[in-house]
């Protein structure tokens, strides 16, 4: 075999292993394979070399499985607008993630803030001074009527009962009771409600 | 350019792709093989082999690149066939140190296959223009030979020669590569 149908059956071996051999070559090819090992050597160091260099010519390394199958896209400007997408998606990604994480910050504020100071927030939801100074004259008013009833029940237990202990106490607190305790039942009751609110 | 190959039809899954080149490819693989195994049981077990490694790549190979990548596994596979029957009688040496080589193997390629990629693309902007022309859109446009042919206004035998020489400087540049690269080790181990 001389040099030039060497060189001719190495353009044989490219143009089969980029699928371009006509078929009615191809029987003629595999037997040329069959015989000759040169020819299978020739083949497999053909078929390196245009493995190695489809692989380079990717636009990342051919490890990479992200760029691996460039090609197979077949976009008529190789592979550069792969490279766009690339870039876009990564950019996108970022401001996603920055999007992500803006929105969790404001959330973490926000909830921060209603659980950071819960007496402020009760002293909102709380009952107003006016709605505790109505409190504290209803009590007032209890307590007259109470003194009302006490008269009228110690002239009864003066006359008809003997009183036990528990009455005693009622009444000599209610003895002990001026004009004072009256308003002094109203500040308590001020005091409760604000201490019960926060 | 929406011009494509008999080989790259749209619409196709990988595992179709793969399965339709193997297929297309299994006589010459046979052929191939037939003259480097010594028995046709083991050319059907390296077949069997370069099918489901092949199957498992999934996209990760050009397509343009398939019906290569095949013949170059099929080759290894022909290689490490002979290596595991010559190794027989050190299988026990050889299971001690699998599990170290095995775990480096991966990382290892990685960084030659970079490495090689690398090289590759410095040598393809070293090449005369006209066959930087052709490699590209012969591997990445996927245009037949004709088409470049007509689209380059040059004989189709030019076409396919140019492509056959670059792809031969660029095997050239990476042997040479390699072969300083092991002096250089050589030279550190002394």
């Amino acid at each position: 075999m001389n040099e030039l149908s060497s060189e001719s059956w190495r353009e044989q071996c490219l143009l089969y292993l980029l699928g371009e051999l006509p078929t009615d070559q191809l029987a003629e090819f595999e037997a040329r394979l069959g015989e000759a090992e040169w020819f299978g050597d020739e083949l497999a160091k053909t078929a390196e070399t245009l493995h190695v260099v489809a692989e380079a010519t990717a636009t990342c390394p051919a490890s990479s499985p992200q760029c691996a199958g460039d090609s197979d896209l077949n976009l008529p400007i190789g592979f550069d607008s792969h490279a766009d997408l690339d870039s876009h998606s990564g950019s996108s990604r970022f401001v996603l993630l920055t999007i992500t994480l803006a929105a969790s910050v404001l959330l973490a504020f926000v909830v921060g803030k209603q659980t950071q100071n819960p007496a402020e927030n009760s002293a909102r939801t709380s009952p107003s001074f006016t709605e505790a100074t109505l409190v504290a004259q209803a009590w007032a008013q209890s307590v007259s009527v109470l003194q009302l009833e006490e008269e009228s029940l110690s002239e009864f237990a003066m006359n008809d009962l003997v009183l036990n202990g528990s009455e005693e106490f009622f009444t000599s607190e209610t003895d002990t009771d001026s004009d004072d305790s009256a308003f002094a039942w109203i500040v308590a009751a001020i005091d409760e409600g604000d201490q019960i609110d926060g | 350019m929406s011009t494509k190959t008999p080989e790259n039809p749209e619409h196709e899954d990988s595992d179709e792709a793969w399965r339709r080149v193997f297929l297309e490819s299994e006589p010459t693989l046979r052929a191939f093989m037939r003259r480097r195994l010594a028995q046709e049981a083991d050319v059907e077990d390296c077949l069997q082999t370069v099918f489901i490694k092949s199957v498992q790549q999934g996209d990760k190979v050009p397509l343009v690149a398939r019906r290569a990548w095949l013949f170059r596994v099929a080759a290894n596979e022909c290689a490490r066939h002979w290596r595991d029957r010559s190794t027989t009688n050190r299988v026990l040496e050889k299971q001690a140190t699998y599990e170290a080589w095995n775990h480096s193997d991966d990382h290892l390629q990685r960084l030659v296959a970079a490495e090689t990629a690398e090289l590759i693309q410095q040598s393809i902007k070293n090449l005369p223009e006209n066959w930087q022309s052709i490699l590209q859109l012969r591997i990445n446009e996927n245009l037949t030979f004709q088409q470049i042919a007509d689209q380059l206004q040059i004989p189709l035998g030019t076409a396919l020669t140019q492509m056959r020489r670059a792809l031969q400087r660029l095997r050239e540049d990476v042997q040479q590569r390699e072969s300083e690269a092991s002096e250089m080790e050589r030279g550190k181990e002394q």
